[in-house]
């Protein structure tokens, strides 16, 4: 699970999770009750949600699930009052059910839904948050010079990415969408939250960074219920690391070789802090001897290549899961922006060169450390 | 060139009508209304004016709940809109929402509010015990009111509410949202216009899920009583109050009356951890014109959800929030050429073949002759819910002074409910409704 990264710390915890039942998927019976152990020299902090010293004292990993924006967000939460975890958890979830009602655009009652179809010919208001969400996105499109656009959905559509039905469209298609879709023919007035598109035929789509800011804002819920332990993920690419776990100082996670799925690339140790993870193979086809990955460069039209995977760690899920896709279209190159817009980001791209398959490790603007890896090209 | 935000509504005995079918209907229904036709077209002149730039309304919004925060959220999607201030007892709650509406001045106290000439409207979402005495305050201090559902704690309430909506000639709506909902609005079409059910005899609803319908867990800076007072019935209706006046102002506002009668059977019996109020209820109401509803909720089992459902000698009809429409034909009725049409063919729960409600393809079909559908106008409605739909109707009633699609009547009548409800299963015994519940 989790896609390219691996959760070290948190594959433990499902294998050794005293009272959770068994995933559906899990090939293993259940194996008798045990509890993870606390490490002695690194007591658990104070708690809000604590039982009272007096009670029993014993650690709990409640661990919830709720499918939202086409995938299975998660939230593994550690303490000791389990209806306090499991209530604050399943509020964590409520909200990003309530941000997937208002972002999503298969619904056709969202706001997204609602900007798209009336933005071409209206001034539409938008919920000061979700104004703000997309002024940010904005300032994204900005400093990766167009790597990031969320008015890319004419052109995801065009290629099928929306509904499955994929095809390569003609050349004249994909330059006609091109002229008529970027976050640039957006008009905005932020004294009263209205956003107009000046183009016909003009659509946003929040796939790139909706799950992160749905992960940031339930890790806010859950702050906000003094939970200071846990992993909140959406859809296993984008994953928060609340605190630290309850037997060590930081959460654990792999990642992996995009081209097996299995080979550590680097080890991330995370603590309050996100990560996501893009890669080129998670939805693709083939047509006419090529393979098109789902990632499309906003600013040919056509999918990304040469970047096998992107990981960004970051301050926020906002921030990582947008900059995994705007770098995974831009390449190294995109390194270049990143150090202004997120210096505190470290990167892990797995590029194809000439000379063959390559991590590049980068963090805080400085040359990227860069290794060859071994084995066979990515198909 | 801000929005328009033309899904305008009237109201006149349950008929629902877009102000642009008003004014271009004709003398007849503006007659009907009892308004000149010429006020309204002015009115429409006006609005259509606006459109540009609708005129600004100053609101404040008191008890910033979940519910609140959703209110909050529709009401800052409405164009001109703008939150003046907020207001709630607790703190973390009331913080949490200035930084949704940056600029609110936030206090604790609700009067402090109504004493403020920056605020036009005040919306109520506060805990139910509260909603009486908040909405006469604002009203008679001039204010619109929008109150959340259900209407007051009791009948007495909801009437003062109503006394001091008509005395201060403001607008007061009730939040049963489903009102402005344009499946629910295109149901009540069919139902009362194209009358596909037949005589309606029946209408079985229910609002079933699982889960102990608490909010945990409590902050430790607040209690019980104040974070899960829906729990406590000397202060909350319940299960009848929170979920079912929903869908009995939806059975009143289709059948066109209200219960008469009510028996019922409820009880603590899943959830015994300190609550009040009952965690399963089963309840038959008896209409004036014969027909019944029987309602369930269960907190112990979710399985089909939450809908209403009208059953007539003709047909079925299904509408919920979660599914939308669905009509189901019974054998022996005559079939209108829609009815047999591909549209959206949509299977019961144990196969039957019934028609998925579409606004949108019925309106098609209408103008190919089907006489169904055509009154319902939803391109402006496209990607609105049926929260934001509320808040527009509610401010254009405030900009324009058009009666409220959700009325004091609605809202009485469903607290009449609740109340009588919950009487009859307290007392286990039949209980039968006053006209007197229903007058002020």
């Amino acid at each position: 699970m989790f896609g390219m990264l691996f959760g070290r710390a948190l594959a433990r915890w499902l294998d050794t999770a005293a009272d959770e039942p068994a995933p559906s998927r899990r090939r293993e019976p259940p194996r008798p009750p045990a509890r993870l152990e606390v490490t002695p020299q690194r007591p658990v902090r104070a708690n809000a949600l604590r039982a009272p010293q007096a009670a029993n004292g014993e650690l709990v990993c409640p661990r919830l699930g709720r499918t939202a924006m086409g995938c299975l967000f998660e939230a593994y939460l550690a303490g000791y009052d389990r209806t306090a975890l499991e209530g604050a958890g399943e509020q964590a979830l409520d909200e990003v059910e309530r941000l997937d009602r208002q972002l999503s655009h298969y619904r056709d009652d969202s706001d997204i839904t609602r900007l798209n179809a009336h933005a071409s010919t209206h001034w539409v208001r938008l919920e000061p948050g979700i104004y703000s969400l997309l002024t940010r996105c904005r300032a994204m499109h900005d400093a990766s010079n167009g790597a990031f656009d969320i008015a890319v959905q004419p052109l995801l559509v065009a290629w099928g990415f929306h509904s499955g039905g994929y095809r390569v469209p003609p050349d004249d298609e994909v330059d006609d969408l091109l002229h008529r879709c970027s976050t640039r023919l957006i008009a905005w007035d932020d004294d009263e939250s209205l956003v107009h598109y000046t183009a016909p035929g003009m659509a946003v789509s929040l796939g790139a960074i909706g799950k992160g800011h749905a992960v940031d804002r339930a890790v806010d819920v859950l702050r906000s219920y003094a939970v200071e332990s846990g992993v909140v993920h959406g859809g296993s690419s984008t994953i928060y690391a609340l605190g630290q776990p309850p037997d060590s100082d930081a959460w654990e996670f792999a990642v992996r070789d995009p081209r097996d799925g299995a080979t550590p690339v680097a080890t991330l140790r995370l603590r309050d802090q996100a990560v996501s993870t893009s890669a080129a193979t998670e939805q693709r086809f083939g047509a006419a001897g090529t393979i098109h990955g789902h990632i499309l460069d906003p600013r040919t039209g056509r999918p990304a290549s040469g970047v096998l995977s992107t990981t960004v760690v970051s301050a926020s899920a906002e921030m990582s899961d947008a900059l995994a896709t705007a770098l995974q279209v831009a390449g190294a190159d995109g390194l270049a922006w990143v150090s202004e817009l997120a210096p505190e980001a470290r990167v892990i791209m797995v590029i194809e060169t000439e000379g063959g398959v390559v991590a590049l490790d980068a963090e805080g603007g400085h040359e990227p450390l860069r290794a060859a890896l071994p084995g066979r090209r990515a198909p | 060139m801000p929005v328009d935000s033309s899904q305008v509504h009237l109201a006149y005995h349950g008929e629902a009508l877009s102000r642009r079918e008003v004014v271009q209907g004709g003398a007849a229904i503006a007659a009907a209304m009892g308004v000149s036709l010429t006020s309204l077209a002015e009115g429409q002149t006006r609005r259509a004016a606006n459109a540009g730039s609708p005129r600004p309304v100053s609101c404040a919004l008191v008890g910033i709940g979940s519910q609140g925060t959703l209110i909050l959220r529709r009401a800052l999607s409405v164009p001109g809109v703008k939150i003046t201030a907020l207001c709630d007892t607790y703190r973390p709650n009331l913080e949490r929402a200035m930084r949704l509406a940056p600029g609110a001045a936030g206090v604790a106290d609700y009067r402090s509010v109504l004493d403020r000439r920056d605020v036009e409207a005040v919306l109520i979402a506060t805990s139910l015990v509260e909603h009486g005495p908040i909405a006469v305050a604002a009203l008679e201090a001039g204010k619109h009111v929008f109150c959340e559902k259900m209407m007051a704690y009791s009948i007495e309430d909801s009437k003062a509410m109503a006394r001091a909506h008509l005395a201060a000639r403001k607008v007061l709506q009730i939040g049963h949202q489903r009102r402005s909902n344009v499946t629910y609005n295109h149901g009540w079409e069919l139902v009362n216009k194209a009358r596909i059910l037949g005589k309606l005899t029946h209408v079985r609803a229910q609002w079933n899920r699982n889960g102990k319908w608490r909010r945990d867990p409590v902050p430790s800076d607040t209690t019980d009583r104040h974070w899960n007072w829906r729990m406590y019935k000397d202060i909350s209706q319940g299960l009848m109050g929170e979920l079912g006046t929903h869908q009995v102002h939806v059975a009143n506002w289709y059948l066109g009356e209200a219960p008469s009668a009510v028996v019922g059977i409820g009880g603590i019996d899943f959830w015994k951890d300190g609550r009040t109020v009952f965690d399963n209820i089963m309840l038959v109401m008896e209409y004036p014109s014969g027909a019944r509803m029987s309602y369930t909720s269960l907190t112990t089992n979710q399985y089909d959800g939450f809908y209403e459902q009208f059953m007539g000698k003709d047909g079925t009809l299904i509408v919920s929030q979660q599914t939308g429409g669905q009509y189901f034909r019974e054998p022996t009725a005559q079939a209108d050429d829609w009815m047999r049409g591909p549209v959206n063919r949509q299977a019961g729960a144990r196969g039957q073949a019934g028609v998925k409600l579409d606004p949108e393809a019925t309106k098609k079909l209408g103008t190919t002759g089907a006489r169904v559908g055509q009154r319902t106008i939803t391109a402006e409605a496209l990607g609105k819910d049926d929260y934001l739909l509320q808040m527009e109707d509610f401010f254009a009633s405030v900009r324009t002074g058009a009666p409220t699609l959700c009325d004091w009547r609605d809202g009485l009548a469903a607290t009449v409910a609740a109340v009588r409800a919950n009487e009859a299963m307290e007392r286990q015994t039949r209980v039968e409704i006053p006209a007197s519940d229903y007058a002020l």
